[in-house]
């Protein structure tokens, strides 16, 4: 005769919270006040991350799957991060195959070349948001606009992680979407990777598990009537560029380009039309840099109508990166295309890494004392205390970063139970409202006498970058208290 | 020193009388409250717990505040030794007590054993070995289990 029938909610949600997510989801199926208690514990947000450096991938895959299901969850969606050794179908099998079929959204994708070992694992459970959804390429902002409208009271949700095939360049559609959403929608991703994708929700045969898309989007928006006793998860953004501008404002006069790989430009200070030696200009930078190794970029303004069909009017303003692959007496050679004679643009500098990687908390209003969202964090549900904080973090870095070891303290330093992920990336999402235009102090003059004005009318915005760091925070605001209180 | 070797008298619900040293009782934040609060001078009585648990609880503390010098690994032996000799039922009413008393480590060691008993098993397996009768409509389980269906497949 066990008395475990009459067990009380505490004892019982002490006990269930010690079990792995699995047993967990098999103590809910027990009885009414089993589940009751496991509903309860659900209530809270929860995000878990494991890495494993283990050679064979069943083993990878299996030891990251126990340390992100060793407490209760239950996994709305999945990022695996794999490196090169593995073979990115095979890593999507497995996990998916521990993981079907109830998951809304999984993505697996590679991590570049110096950082080529492992498997990272990613799992999240947000109630109170309705999980990845998802959509690909030239439809993303109406599908993402469709999906969220679908499950949500509005267009916009609350935050996407965005993947971007390589071969695909999303710099429109980004630029596209950054203007379409309220600056609370939090944008962050990589756009320049390989991955696989697959929805719980359309999955029919096990077979046709992969798909390769250009781009994908995990949508979080919240659910419509959403149930007074869970709380709200709210997304928080930093960024941190990594490049910093130089030199004179200059103007693109011709430009040629071989496909989308190679656009040939030659080159002017803007309000003039004598074009100058590439090569020359760039020595001249290098040398301002003190011939500190790095990469250069050009940041090119781009005024380009909207590539919506009904607003074909509009023009959008925004600032594309290319980087520089050689300046010759005729030419300055960038990667990629899309760069219009007329566009003007500047030299941009890649700092050195332990000023790009540098995250501070400063941009990140709930990690600040003095906020209002005070400075607590998020603590697990098994003393039955709900307080809310941060409980998950990714932090999305540029792999051309010389150095590996990012210097992520400050973070890291300030929410020490949080499990945190991060992901080497070639080009950063996320949205950069205030800085994307503003020259460095030193510059300030130059700008005021360049192009000056044409800013102020149309600010340009950047959510494409490049050697930056964007971190995401999920924060997690308990319901009120306090019920009796009318 | 003297308050060390101070008695505190408890009673169990079914009239048994145990003398604890302080230093043993206190490991019960309950108790201790008390102590503090000056109200522990008579016998404590304990309603719901009864002298075989009580004795059993005494066992545990006293096994922690004598083994406080040994290495951490010989307590975990020990404290393996003590739970894996309890049964079901009186694993059920030591989680009572504990709480009751509040004795956290008791506490953690004995929710955790059930967890651990929980652990691997299927709903059907839990519900057998707790003896707990299934409440659901067969709708209801349909649906919940949909919900939870993603952990069927995985064994941890």
């Amino acid at each position: 005769m066990g008395g475990f029938t009459a067990a009380n909610d505490d004892i019982l949600q002490n006990i269930l919270f010690r079990l792995p997510a699995s047993s967990f989801a098999s103590a809910a199926c027990v009885n009414k006040s089993w589940n009751k208690v496991c509903e309860t514990v659900l209530a809270y947000p929860k995000f878990a991350t494991a890495l494993s450096l283990n050679p064979s991938l069943p083993d990878a895959v299996k030891e990251v799957l126990d340390k992100v299901l060793s407490e209760p969850i239950r996994p709305q969606f999945a990022i695996a991060s794999i490196g090169l050794q593995f073979s990115l179908e095979a890593a999507h099998q497995l996990v998916r195959w521990y993981m079907i079929p109830e998951l809304d959204g999984s993505v697996s994708r590679e991590f570049v070349e110096e950082f080529n070992r492992g498997i990272l694992l990613i799992i999240g459970y947000l109630p109170g948001l309705k999980g990845p959804g998802v959509t690909m390429v030239s439809k993303l902002l109406v599908d993402i606009k469709n999906y969220t409208a679908s499950v949500s009271d509005t267009t916009a949700p609350e935050a996407m992680i965005v993947f971007g095939d390589q071969r695909v360049d999303l710099t429109h559609v980004l630029a596209e979407i950054d203007h379409d959403m309220p600056d609370d929608t939090v944008i962050a991703g990589d756009a320049c990777s390989r991955f696989i994708y697959k929805s719980g929700q359309n999955s029919q045969a096990y077979n046709s598990d992969l798909y390769f898309f250009d781009a994908v989007a995990l949508v979080f928006a919240n659910v419509k009537n959403k149930p007074d006793d869970i709380g709200e998860i709210q997304f928080h953004a930093t960024m941190s560029t990594g490049v910093l501008s130089i030199g004179p404002e200059l103007r693109a006069i011709t430009v040629a380009s071989k496909g989308s790989e190679w656009s040939w430009l030659t080159i002017s200070l803007n309000g003039s039309d004598q074009i100058l030696y590439s090569q020359r200009i760039l020595e001249e930078i290098s040398r301002e840099r003190e011939n500190e190794p790095g990469i250069f970029y050009i940041g090119v303004l781009q005024k380009r109508p909207s590539c919506i069909e009904q607003e074909k009017m509009e023009l959008r303003t925004y600032l594309v990166f290319y980087e520089v692959i050689e300046a010759n007496a005729e030419y300055l050679v960038v990667e990629g295309a899309g760069i219009q004679p007329g566009d003007t643009f500047q030299f941009y500098h890649s700092e050195t890494a332990s000023e790009t990687c540098r995250i501070t908390s400063d941009g990140i209003d709930i990690l600040n004392p003095g906020s209002c969202y005070g400075y607590h964090y998020y603590r697990d549900s098994a003393g039955g205390v709900g307080n809310g904080g941060v409980f998950g973090g990714l932090l999305f870095s540029s792999q051309y970063c010389e150095e590996t070891d990012f210097d992520t303290y400050p973070v890291y330093a300030d929410t020490p139970p949080t499990p945190l992920a991060g992901l080497f990336c070639a080009r950063e999402i996320g949205r950069d409202f205030d800085t994307s235009l503003e020259l460095p102090e030193e510059e300030e003059e130059e700008g005021e006498g360049g192009g000056g004005a044409e800013e102020e009318e149309s600010p340009a915005r950047c959510s494409l970058h490049v050697c930056s760091s964007v971190f995401l925070l999920f924060y997690y605001e308990p319901p009120y208290p306090d019920l009796y209180i009318n | 020193m003297a308050s060390t070797l101070k008695k505190i008298i408890l009673k169990s619900c079914d009239g048994k009388i145990l003398e604890v040293e302080e230093a043993v009782a206190v490991q019960s934040q309950m108790i201790k409250n008390m102590i503090e609060d000056d109200c522990a001078n008579e016998e404590i009585p304990l309603p719901d717990i009864t002298g075989e648990i009580l004795s059993m609880i005494i066992e545990y503390c006293k096994m922690h505040v004598d083994g406080e010098n040994n290495s951490n690994n010989e307590l975990i032996a020990r404290d393996a030794d003590f739970i894996t000799r309890v049964d079901l039922n009186t694993l059920y009413y030591l989680i009572v007590a504990a709480n009751f008393l509040n004795v956290k480590s008791l506490l953690d060691l004995t929710c955790q054993r059930v967890a651990d008993i929980i652990k691997g098993k299927s709903p059907e397996e839990i519900r057998l070995t707790f003896n707990i009768k299934n409440d659901f409509t067969p709708e209801e389980e349909e649906e919940i289990r949909k919900k939870n269906a993603w952990a069927f497949d995985y064994k941890d």
